[in-house]
């Protein structure tokens, strides 16, 4: 070979090598620009792990920690100590996630409700800025049902209510099947920490007693509604689909308001007593929960590690919101604006585990993130987002956390959390027994509704004028309204989100 | 070396150097920002100890604020237009500074000027109509709200003398322009500087010792601006076809093009009514009517030297919108944003500085006061839009965000955003979107939202982020249809 290479004419040679540098000088032409913003821009892979509720953690300083592998990735990423969700409802805390905007602004608080097309969204804007995005999430409330999909190249939902377990095969397929050099967008959703806990051995009693038998069975089995306690009972029937009339325009209209306290005087309604063995058993098997998605979330981690994308990628691990678990005779994520369901994990590792380890303790919510996405691409933030960046926390630096944290959720509560305490103003009626001993056993009392946890009075006064200024910042009316199809109804049924009808 | 081979070596090296430099630059770096960065250097360079520092003389300098309505800016001969029919003015900008990318807050007389007063935008200082809706069937006119400051009113507080002589319409003394002034002339409905001049000098000649501001406005170039019958005649003799030139035409026209924006299909075709012949003779009225003002705005200018006034004034001319001739299917102005209208004259002299300095980056009407005020050294009205160019104008960064906003006679809800070359449409009322690049679609044919959609997501944020900031709830006009409101 050699030989032959050197009889070739003198002039070809002088060909081939102007060829090759023509060549060079175009690909470098279209390369550069191709590249403009591209270069070096790093994958972005967010893990949304629903119904994970920070405190029961080990990173987050739980005694015995059900999440090793969570732990493990906390050395190697920045974590946020106190991160905040607007809204305890998987639906509702992702499109704020992806918009940086609170529910309300965005469409019908119910299941009428799907993500604005006009309002820019993460992976959209992502897209825009050479971002190819696809994600891989459990469905249910995190699906096209609800008009996720919107901004996605590829979006895909395996199954309804699904686990790791569906959803980590076809991302992985996406993953290698993917033939474009462009830095990816991935979001991947599993709800293994969301009722009904319940996992298979050796997960489900890793935490709880298997020889146990009561009440604590029934509530942890339960899901959707309004699972609680009154009074040291728990009410299997009272779920929220036997109790709302969902036809009505809003979820505590008059016809609701009715029923609920119906429900509440019925002396046949069927109790059970909950005792602190019961809440105890709950907790164990929530946590047995977290265990199994800890161990998905290993598996995902060992399966990226393999694919070389440890090094260049963002990872972000959060949970939408978190979980009642038996604090206030409350249970489930729905029905309280408290910590318990406010406050959740966020870890974010930076390609090759920069910064990993360090703790962040200032305020942040999960409104941040976009925004503080769209900085470390260069993007331009859409208007009306209510997030701020905290790039800064993620390069070393620090940040100046939210003063105050607002939140909201269907029942028409609203909650802020301030330095001084939290305070919640409560929608619901006063005209109802039901919803009045509700608001009595939350510790909400008389017709103020208000929850003021060691508050004095003029701070109590100070977080009122905060609430309503917020509140007047949104928009009296939602920007979508949509009706509710015959499929979406039977996707809601199928995990007893919605009665019979 | 055979020249050949010579050819191959050079192109080997060319190549070699590009791809070198290719791969050196920082990766993030667009290559277009090159152009940013050596742009200041060569301004710096040309305009070496041109400070701009007039507050030594704050106390004895005259401003003196010129407003041609309704003259586009390239048909004058500031572009380069090897045709012009404005000589005086062109001669005037060899001794001033001139901003060739000047874009006005509104496309038509009030809220324009009012901009201008205020240093505000139009949905700040809320003059964009002359009538404002109270309900369904009751309009009241409109004034500027007495706690919004002008910058004219700085200047009366700081006793100065105050005189403004206009054409009267959009910019009478009741929208809140002639406030405290102490001659203020707008009792003619749409007339030209032929009629404000004279009063203006007479009112210069008996306060030249004084202190003083002095705003001349005429209509010269609009369209309810009547020509000289002899000069149509002439024009008449060029054009075979049925129009007349005339005003009542002019409003009949205009008034067809509106009807095309609120009931497309129903209303009389603009397009097919006029050819090309007929806007041929509708744009040789304009230009006449231009030639014409810049005569008078000429005479003016010589008078203001004669008296020796140039050197012991600021002199700043600008127009408040353009006009267009069928470029997007209309005549006259208001109703759209795009360039025919939002392109416009800005220039400002000032003594010690009087020689040409071109600025080609884009900036707004309104800030033509906080440019006056900063040079002076003067306090204007706190937290305005409007900002002084003098880092501009001294070789230093400046940027700031270029908006322009139409919410004329209360049916059209029109938003526009400019970013270097690039400019958003953006339509409130129904969302719709246009993307255009300047630089190489300057009428604005090419829509290129569609394959743009990063920059018109960059543009349109940007506009809705301002939206924000100035209050503007964009909803609020979704699905509006209104007829519009008849006002003249």
């Amino acid at each position: 070979m050699r030989n032959e290479a050197r009889s070739t004419p003198r002039r070809a040679g002088v060909r081939v090598v102007v060829l090759v540098t023509l060549l060079l000088g175009a690909l470098g032409v279209l390369f550069g620009m191709s590249q403009r913003t591209l270069a070096g821009q790093p994958n972005i892979i967010l893990i949304s792990l629903d119904t994970v509720r920070a405190d029961r953690l080990g990173l987050y300083g739980a005694q015995r920690s059900p999440t090793p592998n969570l732990d493990r990735f906390a050395e190697e990423a920045v974590v946020f100590e106190n991160a905040y969700s607007v809204i305890g409802e998987t639906m509702f805390s992702h499109a704020s996630l992806f918009t940086s905007r609170y529910p309300s602004e965005l469409s019908t608080m119910d299941y009428r409700f799907s993500l604005p097309p006009d309002v820019p969204n993460l992976p959209q804007v992502l897209g825009l800025y050479g971002y190819e995005t696809s994600a891989v999430t459990a469905g249910g409330h995190l699906s096209d049902l609800f008009g996720f999909e919107q901004g996605f190249d590829h979006f895909e939902s395996p199954r309804h209510w699904a686990s790791f377990y569906d959803v980590l095969p076809p991302t992985m397929q996406w993953l290698d099947s993917r033939a474009g050099r462009d830095p990816f967008f991935l979001l991947l959703h599993s709800y293994d920490a969301h009722a009904r806990y319940m996992k298979p051995s050796p997960y489900g009693f890793a935490f709880a007693n298997p020889e146990y038998r009561g009440t604590g069975f029934f509530i942890a089995e339960r899901n959707a509604g309004v699972t609680r306690t009154l009074e040291g009972r728990f009410f299997p029937k009272t779920g929220l689909p036997e109790l709302l009339d969902w036809d009505e325009p809003r979820l505590l209209g008059p016809a609701n308001k009715a029923r609920l306290a119906l429900r509440a005087n019925d002396p046949d309604e069927e109790s059970r007593r909950v005792t602190r063995h019961d809440v105890d058993f709950v907790r164990g098997v929530y946590d047995g929960a977290l265990f199994y998605a800890d161990m998905m979330f290993g598996v995902t981690m060992a399966e990226l590690d393999r694919r070389g994308l440890l090094e260049n990628s963002i990872i972000i691990v959060l949970s939408d919101h978190g979980e009642e678990l038996g604090e206030r005779g409350l249970f489930n994520h729905r029905f309280s604006l408290n910590d318990a369901v406010l406050k959740v994990p966020l870890l974010v590792r930076m390609p090759e585990g920069a910064h990993g380890g360090r703790r962040i303790s200032e305020w942040v919510s999960l409104l941040d993130i976009m925004p503080t996405l769209l900085e470390l691409v260069g993007a331009e933030l859409p208007a009306g987002t209510r997030g701020k960046s905290f790039v800064a926390a993620l390069e070393g630096g620090s940040i100046e956390g939210h003063e105050a944290l607002f939140s909201e959720n269907v029942f028409r509560m609203m909650s802020i959390k301030h330095r001084r305490g939290r305070l919640t103003f409560s929608g619901v009626g006063g005209d109802s027994p039901f919803a009045a001993d509700l608001l009595a056993s939350a510790r909400i009392d008389g017709p103020a509704f208000e929850l003021a946890e060691g508050l004095d009075e003029s701070s109590a006064e100070l977080l009122r004028a905060e609430l309503e200024a917020w509140r007047r910042g949104l928009p009296s009316s939602p920007r979508t309204q949509r009706e509710v199809s015959d499929e979406l109804r039977s996707v809601l049924q199928e995990q007893g989100y919605w009665g019979p009808m | 070396m055979k020249p050949g081979r010579l050819i191959v070596t050079l192109v080997i090296l060319a190549n070699l150097v590009l791809v070198g430099w290719l791969l050196v630059r920082a990766p993030d770096q667009p290559i277009d920002s090159l152009g940013d960065a050596v742009s200041p250097l060569v301004a710096t360079s040309t305009l070496e100890g041109a400070r701009y520092d007039l507050s030594n003389r704050a106390d004895e300098l005259n401003v003196i604020l010129i407003s041609m309505d309704a003259l586009r800016y390239d048909m004058t001969g500031l572009g380069g237009n090897g045709q012009s029919v404005t000589p005086n003015l062109d001669q005037f900008a060899t001794e001033s500074v001139v901003f060739h990318d000047a874009v006005a807050n509104a496309p038509w007389t009030l809220p324009s000027h009012m901009s201008v007063w205020t240093g505000r935008w139009p949905s700040v200082h809320g003059v964009t109509n002359k009538l404002r809706l109270l309900s369904q069937d009751q309009m009241v006119p409109t004034t500027l709200s007495p706690g919004i400051e002008t910058f004219p009113d700085y200047l009366v507080r700081g006793g100065w003398k105050a005189g403004g002589f206009t054409g009267g319409a959009g910019v009478q003394g009741s929208y809140g322009f002639g406030r405290d002034f102490d001659a203020y002339l707008d009792d003619r409905y749409f007339a030209g500087l032929d009629y404000s001049i004279p009063p203006a000098l007479e009112w210069l000649e008996a306060n030249r010792n004084e202190q003083f501001f002095l705003f001349l406005h005429g209509y010269d170039s609009h369209g309810q601006y009547p020509l000289a019958e002899a000069k149509l005649d002439r024009l008449k003799a060029d054009y075979t076809g049925d129009l007349d030139g005339g005003i009542e035409e002019q409003a009949k026209l205009r008034e067809d093009g509106l009807a095309a924006i609120t009931s497309p299909g129903d209303a009389p075709n603009l397009e097919g009514a006029l050819d090309e012949a007929d806007i041929g003779f509708l744009k040789g009225v304009y230009a006449q009517k231009i030639k014409d003002a810049d005569e008078r705005l000429g005479g003016f200018l010589a008078q203001l030297r004669v008296m020796g006034l140039l050197d012991k004034s600021i002199v700043v001319i600008i127009s408040d919108h353009g006009d267009e001739f069928m470029e997007h299917g209309g005549l006259d102005h208001g109703g759209t944003l795009y360039q025919e209208q939002l392109h416009v004259v800005m220039m400002m002299r000032f003594p010690g500085y009087a020689r040409q300095h071109d600025v080609q980056e884009s900036v707004r009407l309104f800030d033509v006061f906080p440019t006056v005020f900063d040079v002076m050294g003067l306090q204007g009205p706190a937290g305005v839009g409007g900002e002084s160019l003098l880092p501009l104008l001294r070789g230093e960064a400046h940027s700031a965000p270029v908006f322009s906003e139409s919410d004329y006679r209360l049916f059209v809800n029109l938003r526009a955003a400019r970013r270097g070359s690039k400019k958003l449409v953006l339509d409130l009322q129904d969302g719709r979107k246009e993307l255009y690049d300047l630089s190489v679609d300057p009428l604005e044919q090419n829509d290129i939202s569609s394959a743009d959609p990063r920059t018109t997501y960059e543009l349109e944020q940007a506009l809705r982020g301002w939206m924000d900031q100035t209050r503007t709830n964009p909803e609020d006009y979704l699905g509006i249809q209104q007829q519009p409101i008849t006002l003249f």
